[in-house]
């Protein structure tokens, strides 16, 4: 693990989510006050959004390198099991491509207009969730294995999968904002977080394993 | 005859518009089993030459 | 007719699957033509009008068959996947294949209809009603699915590929739904668009929309058989090229 997260900061994957999102963000928020509508409630959809396209723009590469040279053929020859090895790359994209964004999100989320107070509750939601945005990422990473142009059909199958989350993500960022609370939502949105990295690395590696077949 | 009162229009457009979009199905359909059945008349043909 | 076979999985052996449908399309073509004609000309000009939705009602007809259709659709899809999976027959893999596109198909025309009846019912083509959006996910689903075909050829690889992206879909087409009906129902008292489509309808209506109904399915076996047919065909003639071309 340590190998891979050393590897994953080398390749400066960090830098190019990050900037990806900061000017994801500001692109519609400058769209959007040439409307003049910019609220705290717009403002938040795009925060999701960006989040969620910012997890996909890095996973292509996961385990498409691995795949090209050979590491992926001596994983599933030797003794260790697939799963732990997507697990551990899972856990690694969330580190490398989400938490740094979510670190930002208060510092982005400020000068634009949500309180402080209500940016870091809803970078603690965004903790609860997100990891399970990189784990399902990887069956769309497996599917596509071996694909030239594999990055837009990802989008593709990957997206509306995130669905459950962003929605009730979402939901839970606007009671936020309308200073409610609602445990129920927030353990809701926490079992399914933990279901998909419970259930996605068998997913792919059954995935993986065809490619093989 | 087609006259159903006040909502005609909505009625007349949405049978038009899935009967469109069956169409679509329908016409592709068609023509691919058109097309593969005059493909697989020909490689017949083909492989009668050949012999 | 059709002779009843002792095992059904003798339908997955593509010649006598061929040998059978070449006999019941015709038949079923017929059946399908009258059915749906029936229904429909008895829906459009025999039904009284509704009287607090007016003759819009007519819309029914079509709208609540491809509504049923779109959804099963992709549960056929699901369930030739997991057979796929698991007992490895081509039919299977082909059948979900080929009606992928009819089930698109079914879900724009439900949501045509939809948005054309919500407009002077509700006052607006759309909502963000739990069922329509449910419609939404479903027809993200369909793309999804549609788009992996289209991208790669035809193999076993794409096949499982496919299967396992219908059965992922599949369960995450049902998570969002579950979490658009948990926020609308439960915590959330939003406006109720949605009618209670079969409880309260009238019997003039039921039979023609019964009739409505078995057609469109019987249009959709019809459709099936034909693209399966063609989708065999088409494989067949890839292997006879490759085996002359070597």
């Amino acid at each position: 693990m340590k190998y891979e997260l050393l590897f994953a900061l080398a390749n400066k994957g960090i830098l190019l989510s990050t900037s990806f999102f900061i000017i994801l963000i500001l692109i519609v928020g400058i769209g959007f006050s040439q409307i003049g509508e910019s609220s705290e409630k717009t403002l938040l959809a795009i925060i999701w959004i960006a989040i969620s396209l910012s997890s996909l723009l890095s996973i292509k590469t996961m385990f498409q390198e691995d795949f090209d040279d050979g590491t992926l053929d001596l994983y599933i020859l030797s003794n260790t099991s697939i799963e732990t090895i997507i697990f551990i790359k899972s856990i690694v994209h969330w580190i490398t491509t989400n938490l740094p964004i979510i670190i930002l999100i208060p510092l982005i989320s400020f000068p634009l207009g949500i309180t402080i107070y209500h940016s870091i509750l809803i970078c603690f939601v965004m903790l609860l969730s997100t990891p399970a945005l990189s784990f399902i990422s990887t069956i769309g990473a497996a599917l596509t294995l071996g694909e030239k142009g594999g990055n837009l059909l990802i989008s593709i199958f990957i997206l509306p999968t995130f669905l459950p989350i962003i929605i009730f993500g979402m939901k839970i960022s606007l009671l936020i904002t309308n200073s409610t609370y609602d445990i129920m939502a927030h353990l809701i949105l926490f079992a399914l977080s933990l279901i998909c990295i419970a259930i996605t690395p068998f997913i792919t590696s059954l995935i993986i394993k065809i490619h093989y077949t | 005859m087609l006259d159903f009162g006040k909502y005609t229009f909505e009625i007349l457009i949405s049978y038009v518009g899935t009967f469109s979009l069956v169409a679509i199905v329908i016409v592709s359909t068609y023509l691919d089993a058109r097309k593969v059945k005059r493909d697989l008349k020909n490689l017949n043909i083909d492989n009668l030459n050949d012999k | 007719m059709i002779k009843f076979r002792k095992n059904i999985w003798e339908f997955a052996n593509p010649n006598n699957f061929l040998s059978i449908a070449n006999k019941i399309i015709p038949f079923f073509l017929i059946l399908t033509i009258i059915t749906l004609s029936l229904g429909l000309v008895w829906g459009l000009f025999f039904t009284p009008e509704d009287y607090r939705q007016g003759s819009s009602v007519k819309i029914i007809f079509i709208h609540v068959p491809t509504a049923f259709l779109a959804i099963n659709i992709y549960f056929m899809m699901l369930l030739a996947s997991i057979i796929w999976l698991i007992r490895r027959h081509h039919v299977s893999l082909i059948a979900a294949k080929s009606a992928a596109l009819i089930g698109l198909i079914m879900t724009l025309s439900a949501m045509l209809t939809g948005a054309i009846w919500g407009k002077p019912i509700w006052g607006t083509y759309w909502a963000w009603d739990p069922r329509l959006t449910s419609f939404a996910i479903l027809l993200m689903f369909y793309l999804g699915y549609l788009s992996i075909w289209q991208t790669m050829k035809f193999s076993d690889k794409i096949g499982d590929l496919s299967s396992w992206l219908c059965i992922v879909g599949s369960i995450f087409a049902l998570l969002s739904r579950y979490a658009v009906f948990f926020w609308n129902q439960g915590l959330h008292q939003g406006p109720s668009l949605s009618l209670d489509k079969e409880e309260n309808i009238d019997n003039a209506f039921y039979f023609p929309l019964i009739i409505c109904i078995i057609g469109f399915v019987l249009l959709f076996l019809t459709l099936l058989l034909i693209r399966i047919k063609t989708e065999i065909q088409k494989r067949k003639i890839n292997i006879l090229l490759n085996a002359r071309d070597g």
